[in-house]
Parts: structure tokens; C-alpha cells; sequence
């Protein structure tokens, strides 16, 4: 079965990063492909096929982690990030703590999206696949979703300058 | 460079991906297993013995159609409460979870597949009587009536292999899918509009009116436009919510109160 062996580990990889535990992510993998296995003529072949099972995993997760569920399970994943930078600089942490905060104050719809962009690293038509809109409708989406989280970190800033302006 | 040099003038496009990136839990190595992996290796012989044992569902009753009174909207998909008391039934038209589907007033006593029968009478989902209407369990945990014999005739219902039976599965893929089907924005905006409204009670009109221009706003309902299919009343001051694709009508449906409310 190519399809299982071509795909399995982004698949696992996908709903790793979205589910709340290893074993929660391999039973997404498995429903996944069950799903493909069953409607296998409609799988597309090629490179195609990888968006297209990342579609049919997001309907799995987002069935098993649902509105605010999956929203407070991301934000304790993202809440338990440490950041990448090799530093003690408490302006770093407080940075990357920053993006985290507005990060998780956009939208399920437009965190999804720079996820998917992001960490998967998907082209807008693969994106389109996963999300089923129109490739033009993901060009727009990212666009809002980036200049929202944008705004959100101007606020964030300003915020910090002003608590520190506050300081005597 | 770190955000905060960036931020009071605002990241570019690239940082901004770049910050996105760097919230990425990336998984542990050993975490992302091959497909010649134990696990994966079981889970494959779970799947090809699963795609065998398609009948193994979950029926929760099944009766031929009555002549039995019922609260119609127009064809529509629908939003719902729970089984196990639920408010209104989701009548499908088609044996597949993406159908066009009417809402009806659950029926003290009558149970899901009674309720249906009468729109079924009616015509209001285009055709004449099916000789069998099915219950079946939905992905969301509520209660579809189907114009099948059995739910494993059901398109898009979960299968029930050992392996993955606590995992809900899908309602619709972006490939395959049939063209009445609703697009996936608006199957999304469904599902959240309808997980917003399963955890509550009565949900007044004006806040399930304010919900949905929420998700017309936001994009996902794009082009969208809100219709009371009744007066709300005292008897009926809840609402409930039905999508009528084909129109572009999100429906806010008059209910009475639930049990005890």
C-alpha cells in the first residue's frame, strides 16, 4: 500500500502537532487512512495526495477536539513552548511568549492557516486542498491573518513599552 | 532578531512566518514514526480488516417511515442538539452525512424516525416516502435520520474498528465529495456554530442571530443571509440553526424551551 507508506509519517507528523497526546495523534493517522483506504478512487495520486489526507485528518481532529476543546489544547501546547533561542535574556522569552499570546488570540480559522503555511510548509494550492476554499480565497486569508497577527503584536509591544515606561 | 525589534513598526510577511515557525511543537523524532513502525504496522491490519467489517455501525433504531406529525424548515443542514434529548431532528435527503437535510421538532415520544416521517410525506425533501428511515449515530455524538435500511449504507459515517472507535471520523473529503455537497467553509462554520450550540440549552435568537453574522463576517459564510423560518414566541424563544445551501440561508429555526428549562 504506497499511499500508507509514501504518507504515514506526515500524516502522524501533521496530527502530532495538533493533538493533545502521541497516542491521540496515531489513532488521527489510523482514522485517516482508514477514510482513504475506504474511498481509495477518490484519493488523488502523486503529490497531491499528501493535502488531500491532511484534509481528511483536520475533519478527524477537528471532530475529536472541538471549538473551544481543540482552541485550550493548542494554547497549553503552545503555552508549554520554550523558545528556540539558546538564551538568557528575559526580553527574548518575553518576545517569543509575545507571539505565542497573540498568536493564540487569532482565530481557529486563521491560526490554521499560518500553521499550515508555517510548519507544514504548504503552497497556497496545497493549503486550498486541506481547507477546501479556492486558492485565491487562501492568498486573501493568509493575508488578513498575517497583518491580524501583525496588529496583535504592535498591541503586545506597546503594552510592554508602556509597563516599562511605568517602572520607576 | 527578536520580535521586539520588529514590532513597534510592525514584522514583515517573512518574519512574521518565521515567528509562526518558531511556535511549531515540533515533535520528538522518535514521536514521528515510519510506516514500518509496530504501531503503524498494526494499525494497517486494523484498516484493511476494518474496510471488510464495513457493517459493523452503530444503529440506534430502525422502523419504516410513519405518517406522524412534524415542524418542517427547508431542506437544510442542520444544527442540533445532542441524542439524548434532542430538540430537532435532522432529516437527511440523501444516504450520505452531506445531504441537503430538514429540521424538524423533536416529537415527545415519536423518536427521531417519526419525526422525519412526515417531511418525507410532504415532499419537502423532494422525493416520496423512503420504505425505510434509519437512526443513526453522527459523527458529532447526535442522532441523523437516513434513507437507508441500515447505517452502514450511510455515506461519511464512522466505522467502528477496533482501533478506531473512540476516534470520531469524517463528514466530508475535499475530493469525491458530491457536487450538491456544501463547500467546506460552510460545513466548518456548521460544525462550529454547532459545537457552540450543543453544550447550551435555549439559546435565544438574537444571540444565535449575532453567531451567525459572526461567521458571515469572518468570511466563512461568504455572501450568506440570516432567515427566522417561524415567529419565536413565548412557547418557541429558542432558536436552532439550519443551512440551506443551495439559497445561501442560514435558517434561525423557532423551538420551544428543553426539559426543565
Amino acid at each position: 500500500m504506497d499511499l500508507y507508506t509514501d504518507h504515514y509519517r506526515a500524516v502522524l507528523h501533521y496530527a502530532l502537532r495538533r493533538a493533545d497526546t502521541a497516542s491521540d495523534a496515531e489513532d488521527v493517522a489510523a482514522e485517516t487512512f482508514l477514510v482513504a483506504w475506504r474511498r481509495l478512487e477518490d484519493v488523488p495520486v502523486g503529490d497531491a495526495a499528501r493535502p488531500w489526507l491532511y484534509a481528511v485528518g483536520r475533519r478527524v481532529l477537528s471532530n475529536a477536539y472541538r471549538g473551544d476543546g481543540r482552541r485550550r489544547l493548542l494554547n497549553q501546547r503552545l503555552r508549554g513552548r520554550r523558545p528556540l533561542t539558546t538564551t538568557t535574556e528575559s526580553d527574548t522569552v518575553d518576545a517569543v511568549d509575545a507571539v505565542a499570546r497573540g498568536f493564540r488570540a487569532l482565530s481557529d480559522q486563521e491560526q490554521e492557516i499560518l500553521r499550515l503555511a508555517a510548519w507544514e510548509q504548504l503552497p497556497h494550492a496545497h493549503i486550498a486542498v486541506v481547507l477546501d476554499i479556492a486558492e485565491k480565497t487562501v492568498s486573501v486569508r493568509l493575508h488578513r491573518a498575517r497583518r491580524h497577527l501583525s496588529e496583535l503584536l504592535v498591541e503586545e509591544e506597546a503594552r510592554a513599552d508602556a509597563s516599562q515606561g511605568a517602572r520607576p | 532578531m527578536t520580535p521586539h525589534d520588529r514590532a513597534p513598526t510592525g514584522p514583515t510577511d517573512d518574519d512574521l512566518m518565521a515567528l509562526v515557525a518558531s511556535l511549531d511543537p515540533e515533535p520528538d523524532a522518535d514521536a514521528v514514526a515510519g510506516a514500518d513502525s509496530a504501531r503503524a504496522h498494526d494499525d494497517l491490519q486494523r484498516i484493511l480488516g476494518a474496510a471488510q467489517h464495513r457493517a459493523r455501525r452503530r444503529p440506534v433504531g430502525l422502523l419504516a417511515a410513519a405518517s406522524l406529525f412534524a415542524v418542517a424548515a427547508g431542506a437544510a443542514t442542520v444544527t442540533f442538539w445532542p441524542d439524548h434529548d434532542p430538540m430537532t431532528v435532522a432529516c437527511f435527503a440523501d444516504a450520505r452525512t452531506d445531504a441537503d437535510t430538514a429540521v424538524v421538532a423533536a416529537r415527545r415520544g415519536g423518536g427521531p424516525a417519526a419525526a422525519c416521517g412526515d417531511v418525507w410525506r410532504e415532499g419537502s425533501l423532494g422525493r416520496g416516502l423512503p420504505d425505510h428511515l434509519v437512526e443513526c449515530v453522527l459523527p458529532t455524538g447526535h442522532v441523523g435520520v437516513f434513507p437507508a435500511q441500515t447505517c452502514d449504507q450511510v455515506h461519511g459515517l464512522p466505522g467502528e474498528s477496533p482501533a478506531v472507535a473512540a476516534t470520531p471520523s469524517v463528514t466530508a473529503s475535499p475530493s469525491g465529495k458530491p457536487a450538491a455537497g456544501p463547500p467546506g467553509d460552510v460545513i466548518d462554520a456548521r460544525d462550529r456554530l454547532t459545537g457552540a450550540f450543543a453544550e447550551r440549552g435555549c439559546v435565544p435568537p438574537d444571540e444565535a442571530r449575532a453567531a451567525v453574522q459572526s461567521e458571515i463576517e469572518d468570511g466563512s459564510l461568504l455572501e450568506w443571509e440570516i432567515e427566522e423560518a417561524g415567529p419565536f414566541t413565548p412557547g418557541q424563544p429558542c432558536a436552532s440553526l439550519a443551512f440551506d445551501a443551495d439559497r445561501r440561508r442560514v435558517l434561525l429555526v423557532p423551538l420551544p424551551p428543553p426539559p426543565g428549562e
